[in-house]
């Protein structure tokens, strides 16, 4: 153990407790960065998944790993703070890592199956056994009971097993390293030679088995002359690998053709362009997810699409139909000109608009196989092909199918010969939606809404209306009503109680990147942050406009603004592939559960997403950097002690820049202090006349407060209590033991950092009511320099969020005459009214009403 | 004025997206393909008025495809599409002849501004050059 350095001065006096403390600070600031970064990390996702962005999956990829190396640090620093307290962190953060970077390296593995799925036992979770088209067309067939024609579908298993059977994965992968890429022709060559390969090899004998008795089936049900189709049905995604070139269906198939087809259609998709594809990302399981759906030929009267919402008016409540003569892909493919009818999806689904198209030519089965035009007689020509009837009902069935599906739906059906609507497919629609301009007001509506903020940062974009209500506290909450305007000085997540009510929420301080904006994202609610001056400008009751994206808060109602809201649809890539794995990418990682640090469910096993862990780790930490000084027991010893006059043992710990260079002593005095906060701090304590023992009568308060002496010799067996502080430069964590009391002063000065003071004040002594009386004073204070306050009986915690340096010394200040005012009110606490003056009291004489506005505090008088 | 746009990247998503949202805000057509081999080919075919690419694919590189493509047709304007954190190599596109990068991600509005800027840009240089050679002609 070391008591001093060498002569000269050079080092300070030190303990392995003081080390310690050292570390944990600089694990601590560590940790504060690493958190701010993760939660910049996250704000920048939930801006390009919100905002309009093309992003690939590069940056994806790129920013879950920025992600993750943030919050492995938190988790490091954690520990060394808590002497690793908490090992399950790691083991969650393990998880959630995984399946993440699975989620992002987008493989999906085929996995033994079934090689034929007869369609009766098809619904949407085959999915990924018989692609997006089969398992639909299975859904309609068997969840919702509608007509589709028999069939069954081959899967992406049986694909494999075909490729493996005749190593053509291993013969396709040698092929794709031979090529050249450079040039255009060896594309060409090598795409022929796999086409061929895939169409001349055989199919494997449990494949063809497999097919035939399945076709058999359809023989037996429909006769031998039965004509099929064969329509893919890619996974996942219908536009992967839709290259030009392929065959995506072939219609009216014999049933001994089936298997010829199949390899034929598998074949065309190795297209040149496919060929290159896979030369950037290698041929992998994936690229095998093919299914494949054999159906039965319907002898079509008439045939076309049914889009269940109107993608020129998505909100009219109204499906448009397309249909002509003889097979409906003439107007899938577009070779027609087809009739157009507008229908309601409302009972009693009445015909909006009819116009029919003179058809000439219609597209029909040929005998042989195939499909060719035909003629069509003269008096067909001009008339609509769907009755009144069959009009009423595919608006019916559009409604049913997309409430079904959750979501506007392409519907191909057929009018079979029996005069009955068939369905053959069913998939999302994209609609184009074109979202509304920003507006902007004219002069005229400007006027009747003038501007009453202008400034800030969008924490979460829209637009909302409602009466101002003024959040100072956490108990005002309960009080809030519902379609309300939320306004507070400093954003917090306990408004999670209240995100579904509010409309929108404003706040003087805070950023984009807090917990609380994330909240706001989250439920849709518009948030505008720092402001700087929304308390004092909007007033409770008042009714406003915020529009969070343009950074305005307007008086009264701005129709246009909430109207032009309701306009911006879905976001037309929401169900684009890339998006949707956006979408799971995000479930994992923003919600947040873990919002109340006092409520009995806030632990690490909680934790469900990254965000919860990051808001885990950063609660954990500030309360054991907190606790630090008031559990530290530097050996008296060995601690620098503060020299000073006033009845008080303060021993200190340097965690850095906090104090000047060393004496050989062991006291420093107050000048030798180089942490801002503790000078400030200290200047308050320092300026307050120091209390005086109890007078046994009352003589007047004025002449309690006047009495100036101190009187060590008294009165110092009170004061032997040991008060530790631990300083940097810009950091000073204070607890101080003043006769009965015990409070703990945080304070965070790093211009780098989210600037803030925590404070916690326990009285002793005393009866309860007293102490309960006393620490109403203390709460009441605090609140008025822009605290959150919590009390509970003799129990004030209180809380200063993004604070400015000025700001934090004035605040300081105040701290330090506040904690020797409350010594000297201890006596005369008898009464509530005592209460009420002392508060007037204390800023009266102490605090003057100019340098109470130097910021902006808020009396609710 | 409708315009014919040629776009390259071996990301399908991004060219998916790119067609969605070009067609979506704007009157002009969209040719696509992932493979940049096929270029000069689609290019000597004519008549498009704007190539977008992305600035790293296999075979060929955005910046090799700039100088092929301003050997077929040196008016045409390239748009290059760089990837999250490389400035660099958007700068030597540049270089190369591109008329402008942008870096993913970025917004829709951006790559639809970029577009017409550039689209602008090509019908001034073709009035431009139209009025030079009418200024050149042997007079009467």
């Amino acid at each position: 153990m070391r008591w001093f350095g060498k002569k000269g001065g050079k080092s300070m006096p030190s303990t392995a407790s003081d080390e310690k403390l050292r570390r944990k600070y600089g694990a601590y600031r560590r940790l504060l960065a690493a958190d701010q970064e993760a939660l910049e990390i996250l704000t920048d996702l939930e801006e390009k998944y919100h905002g309009e962005y093309l992003f690939d999956l590069q940056y994806l990829r790129s920013r879950l790993r920025d992600l993750s190396e943030k919050i492995a640090a938190l988790i490091r620093n954690l520990d060394d703070i808590t002497d690793s307290k908490y090992p399950q962190l790691q083991g969650l953060f393990d998880r959630l890592h995984r399946e993440l970077t699975e989620l992002l390296a987008r493989k999906r593995k085929i996995l033994p199956d079934e090689l034929v799925l007869p369609l009766k036992d098809i619904s949407l979770e085959k999915e990924d056994s018989v692609g997006g088209k089969m398992a639909h067309l299975g859904e309609l067939a068997n969840r919702l009971d509608l007509p589709v024609p028999d069939g069954f579908a081959i899967t992406a298993y049986a694909y494999k097993r075909f490729l493996e059977h005749h190593q053509l994965q291993e013969e396709i992968s040698i092929l794709l390293n031979t090529l050249d890429i450079n040039r255009l022709d060896d594309l060409l060559a090598v795409s022929r030679n796999i086409q061929r390969q895939i169409r001349e090899k055989p199919l494997p004998p449990f494949l063809k088995e497999a097919l035939e008795q399945n076709v058999q089936s359809l023989v037996e049900r429909h006769g031998p002359e039965v004509r099929l189709s064969l329509r893919s049905s890619a996974l996942g995604e219908d536009s992967r690998l839709s290259f030009a070139g392929q065959y995506g269906t072939i219609l009216n198939l014999s049933s001994e053709e089936i298997g010829e087809q199949y390899k034929a259609i598998l074949a065309s998709k190795f297209t040149p362009r496919a060929i290159f594809y896979f030369l950037g990302k290698g041929f992998r399981e994936e690229d095998l997810a093919m299914g494949m759906g054999c159906l039965v030929m319907v002898a079509a009267r008439a045939g076309g699409v049914v889009y269940t919402v109107d993608p020129g008016h998505p909100r009219s409540g109204e499906a448009v139909i397309h249909a002509h003569w003889g097979l409906g892909k003439t107007v899938v493919d577009g070779s027609v000109s087809p009739d157009f009818f507008r229908v309601s999806k409302d009972p009693p689904f009445p015909v909006l608009e009819s116009r029919p198209a003179h058809k000439e030519k219609m597209a029909i089965s040929g005998p042989g196989g195939g499909v060719r035009w035909m003629e069509v007689p003269p008096h067909r020509r001009d008339q609509p092909c769907l009755s009144e009837e069959h009009l009423a009902h595919l608006g019916h069935m559009a409604r049913v199918i997309e409430e079904h599906f959750g979501r506007p739906q392409d519907i191909e059906w057929a009018l079979d010969e029996n005069d009955r609507i068939v369905f053959l497919q069913t998939r999302p629609l994209k609609i184009s939606v074109h979202r509304n301009e920003r507006q902007s007001l004219l002069p005229e509506e400007a006027a009747r809404h003038p501007v009453l903020l202008e400034t800030g940062v969008m924490g979460s974009p829209g637009v909302g209306f409602g009466p101002v209500f003024v959040v100072r506290q956490e108990r005002d909450l309960i009080q809030f009503p519902e379609g309300a305007i939320l306004v507070a000085k400093t954003p917090s997540p306990k408004w999670v109680t209240v995100m579904a009510k509010a409309r929108g929420i404003v706040t003087d301080l805070g950023s984009a990147a807090s917990h609380m904006a994330a909240l706001a994202r989250e439920f849709r609610v518009p948030a505008l942050l720092n402001t700087r001056e929304a308390t004092r400008v909007l007033v409770p009751g008042m009714e406003v406009t915020v529009d969070a994206g343009q950074c305005r808060v307007y008086q009264g109602r701005v129709d246009k603004l909430l109207t032009s809201q309701e306009n911006e649809d879905r976001n037309p890539f929401e169900d684009t592939p890339l998006f949707i794995l956006f979408e799971k990418m995000l479930e994992r990682i923003v919600p947040l559960n873990l919002v109340d640090p006092l409520d009995p469910g806030f632990t690490p096993d909680a934790c469900r997403t990254y965000h919860d862990l990051i808001r885990f780790i950063h609660q954990t930490a500030t309360q054991e950097m907190f606790s630090l000084s008031r559990s530290a027991e530097p050996s008296s010893q060995e601690a620098l002690r503060l020299e000073t006059k006033l009845p008080l043992e303060i021993l200190l710990v340097d965690l850095g820049g906090g104090i000047r260079e060393a004496t050989r002593r062991r006291t420093v005095k107050p000048e030798g202090i180089l942490s801002w906060p503790f000078q400030a701090f200290w200047k308050g304590i320092h300026s307050m006349k120091w209390p005086g023992p109890k007078p046994m009568d009352l003589k007047g308060l004025a002449s309690v407060l006047a009495h100036t002496a101190a009187e060590p010799g008294g009165e110092s067996r009170i004061y032997s209590e040991k008060s530790f502080a631990l300083l940097s430069a810009d950091y000073l964590n204070f607890s101080i033991r003043l006769g009965y009391h015990l409070s703990t002063i945080e304070a965070m000065g790093d211009p780098e950092r989210d600037r803030y003071i925590n404070f916690i004040f326990k009285g002793g002594g005393a009866t309860i009511e007293r102490r309960d009386r006393r620490a109403r004073l203390v709460a009441a204070v605090l609140e008025r320099f822009g605290f959150q306050v919590t009390q509970k009986l003799d129990l004030v915690d209180a809380r200063l969020i993004h604070p400015t340096r000025e700001e934090m010394e004035t605040v300081l200040e105040a701290l330090g005459k506040l904690t020797v005012y409350t010594k000297q009110l201890d006596m005369v606490m008898f009464n509530e009214a005592i209460v009420d003056w002392s508060i007037e009291e204390f800023f009266k004489e102490h605090w003057p009403a100019d340098r109470l506005s130097e910021f902006s505090v808020r009396n609710s008088a | 004025m409708a315009a014919n746009i040629l776009i390259v990247d071996d990301e399908l998503d991004m060219l998916d997206l790119l067609e969605m949202i070009i067609r979506e805000k704007t009157p002009h057509r969209v040719t696509t393909t992932n493979n940049p081999l096929e270029v000069p080919q689609l290019l000597k075919e004519g008549g498009f008025n704007l190539l977008i690419t992305d600035l790293r694919m296999p075979a060929l590189s955005g910046a090799d495809l700039i100088r092929e493509a301003k050997k077929i047709d040196p008016d045409l304007p390239v748009i290059v599409i760089t990837a999250y954190g490389s400035s660099q190599s958007a700068e030597e596109s540049i270089a190369a002849g591109a008329y402008d990068y942008i870096t993913k991600p970025f917004r829709r509005d951006q790559i639809i501004i970029t577009i017409n800027r550039a689209l602008e840009w090509e019908a001034l240089r073709k009035e431009l050059k139209a009025l030079r050679a009418k200024a050149q002609a042997p007079q009467e």
